[in-house]
């Protein structure tokens, strides 16, 4: 049963058959293949995924900041129905920080280090609002507050070395909200934190969505944040996203060989104490995948037919994956 | 009771954080922490940023002096041996640090990293030791070929493999691991954590694993210490620990863990086992 309330709503974010590429040496280098995601107002959609997995160059091209050298092969991104693709610089950078909002892994890296706090989160007013400076510091101020910073007036006087790791990253996601944007994108904004930390952090984003039905797409390498906050669920693995599904689904008939392995590979804290099973071997190169299912190296359930191109499975409503093997996969009780 | 291997007693640490050499103005970094490890078995070290287990585990690889209490391996403080006794007990206490990118020399090659400390310790003849380099490498899932290879071409996992073969190449008692498997992605996580339960078991090692990450001590460790600025808050086996938290601040941390087990079903159990 999905947890969003807001099944039926026009999605904010809708992303269709993207792929991107680098030039190599040795080829194209395919590290986002045919990926589609959609969320809807007041969804959290979490997009998990190991190292080279294509998640956060998902992430930057709906925010049009794909490293130099990327080339978008196809593929459509719509914002509440606007092509984001089809539009100029000028016109992606009035939407960057307006409607969408973004918040990094590492926040005190995005911050100003010679500016004080309150005028960089109000700074989005000034530039795309026209709002004076002097209304942006109150706003600000507010915003802290909201983010649940102590004496608020205070900090926003402090400079970003005066925070903490927890107070930086509320203050960059007090950033994020100032123009109450349609969608807020998070790329591991807790995985540097300590974990009492992370659970404020959390909190928040949880808050955020209530709040402001802001549409969320959370990146994340960790399952437990999946399954502690988000609604949905889009499993990446070398480029591509094998499944996706409602997350109570996910972890209760996990269907592609690799979401299961990702669950058998990751310590619990609860329940029998289980020696963690690993996947063997490593994620293959972008320009050196098998032909046909990008996991078959690696898998347990591996037969003949996995040389050609898996095709998607419903395995229940709302839950598919990419694998032929899903009648083994996800029925074995 | 077993004689311990390792015993911490009464260790403080102090550093200045005043200005000049005259300020009286300290940090606590460790605050008079006890504790004490038998041969074989392996004691995890959780807390958050700035609870002090880096610090601890300083003063125990002998790096950071404590400022009082003691550090005592195989019943000789640690801080009173020198010269040829100092090395005999270096050799048999072993590290592995978090970030293998930056713990090798980047222009040296695998074979020449792994031989180095038996060099060092006068180990063997050229070709002994070159076999034994071999060994090893095979002992951490590694092939004879990488003896060639730099630590560049080598993933993070692999490399944090070739920083278990370094640490148990000379055959320690003790092996001490900060962070070992943070910077890594969990199925490669995996697989180190269940190499290191491996070599720990076969060559009887004893381990001091310090970790941020609840799951990863439950996993690995045998025995528990949850420390929280400067003072070990509660200690005792896993199950205790993380069955039976006593102290607040210890069931505080095990609530704020997000837990995918909560939700695990048991489709998981009856996967088969892909071979390596």
């Amino acid at each position: 049963m999905s947890r969003s309330p807001y099944g039926t709503a026009d999605p904010t974010l809708e992303i269709r058959d993207l792929s991107i590429s680098f030039p190599t040496p040795r080829g194209a280098a395919r590290v986002v293949d045919h990926v589609s995601l959609s969320i809807r107002p007041g969804e959290i959609v979490g997009v998990i995924g190991e190292s080279g997995s294509g998640k956060t160059l998902t992430a930057l091209a709906v925010l049009g900041m794909l490293p130099r050298g990327a080339r978008i092969d196809s593929g459509r991104i719509l914002l509440g129905g606007d092509s984001l693709l089809d539009k100029t610089e000028r016109e992606r950078r009035a939407i960057r920080g307006d409607r969408v909002a973004y918040i990094p892994q590492d926040a005190l890296r995005s911050l100003n280090p010679t500016l004080r706090v309150g005028p960089q989160v109000g700074e989005p007013l000034t530039l795309h609002r026209s709002t004076s400076w002097a209304v942006a510091k109150r706003k600000a101020v507010e915003l802290l507050a909201a983010v649940h910073l102590r004496d608020p007036a205070r900090r926003a006087e402090e400079y970003p070395h005066q925070f903490s790791g927890g107070m930086q990253q509320r203050a960059m996601i007090a950033m994020g909200l100032c123009l109450e944007p349609q969608l807020l994108i998070a790329d591991e904004p807790t995985t540097a934190l300590d974990v009492t930390v992370q659970a404020q952090v959390l909190r928040l984003v949880r808050e955020i969505r209530t709040e402001h039905r802001t549409a969320i797409l959370f990146i994340t390498h960790d399952l437990g944040v999946v399954a502690d906050l988000c609604d949905r669920v889009y499993v990446m693995y070398s480029g591509a996203v094998v499944e996706e599904g409602p997350v109570d689904r996910i972890f209760e008939r996990p269907s592609h060989p690799y979401t299961r392995g990702l669950l058998r590979a990751t310590p619990a804290m609860h329940g029998p104490k289980e020696a963690l099973i690993p996947i063997p071997g490593q994620v293959p190169l972008a320009t050196e995948r098998p032909k046909g299912c990008r996991f078959i190296d690696r898998c347990a359930f591996a037969i003949e037919s996995c040389q050609r191109p898996p095709p998607w499975v419903e395995v229940e409503p709302d839950h598919k994956a990419l694998c032929v093997r899903t009648d083994e996969t996800g029925a074995a009780a | 009771m077993s004689n311990p291997l390792l015993e911490v007693c009464h260790a403080s640490r102090t550093f200045s954080t005043g200005v000049g050499p005259f300020s009286r103005d300290v940090f606590t970094a460790v605050d008079d922490v006890s504790l004490r490890l038998e041969p074989g078995r392996t004691l995890g070290v959780v807390g958050e940023s700035g609870s002090g287990k880096s610090t601890l585990l300083r003063m125990i690889l002998r790096l950071i002096r404590p400022t009082s209490g003691e550090i005592l391996f195989e019943g000789r403080d640690i801080w009173t041996l020198s010269g040829r006794e100092l090395l005999a007990v270096r050799r048999r206490m072993q590290a592995i640090f978090q970030d293998p990118a930056s713990s090798f020399n980047p222009r040296q090659s695998i074979g020449a990293i792994l031989a180095a400390p038996l060099e060092v310790h006068r180990v063997g003849t050229r070709a002994e030791r070159a076999r034994t380099v071999v060994e090893t490498l095979e002992l951490v899932g590694l092939s004879p070929s990488y003896v060639s290879r730099r630590p560049h071409q080598l993933s993070g996992g692999q490399r944090q493999r070739v920083a278990i073969a370094r640490a148990i190449i000379l055959r320690p008692s003790l092996i001490v691991a900060d962070e070992p498997t943070s910077a890594l992605d969990v199925s490669v996580q995996a697989q180190i954590l269940a190499l290191l339960q491996k070599t720990n078991r076969d060559l009887g090692l004893a381990c001091v694993f310090v970790s941020h990450n609840l799951g990863v001590i439950r996993v690995i460790a045998d025995d528990v210490a949850v420390m929280r600025r400067g003072k070990i808050v509660e200690a005792g086996t896993v199950e205790q620990v993380f069955e039976k938290p006593q102290d607040d601040y210890t069931r505080a941390l095990i609530d704020a863990v997000p837990d995918p087990s909560r939700r695990r079903s048991a489709v998981l159990s009856s996967q088969p086992v892909a071979q390596e």
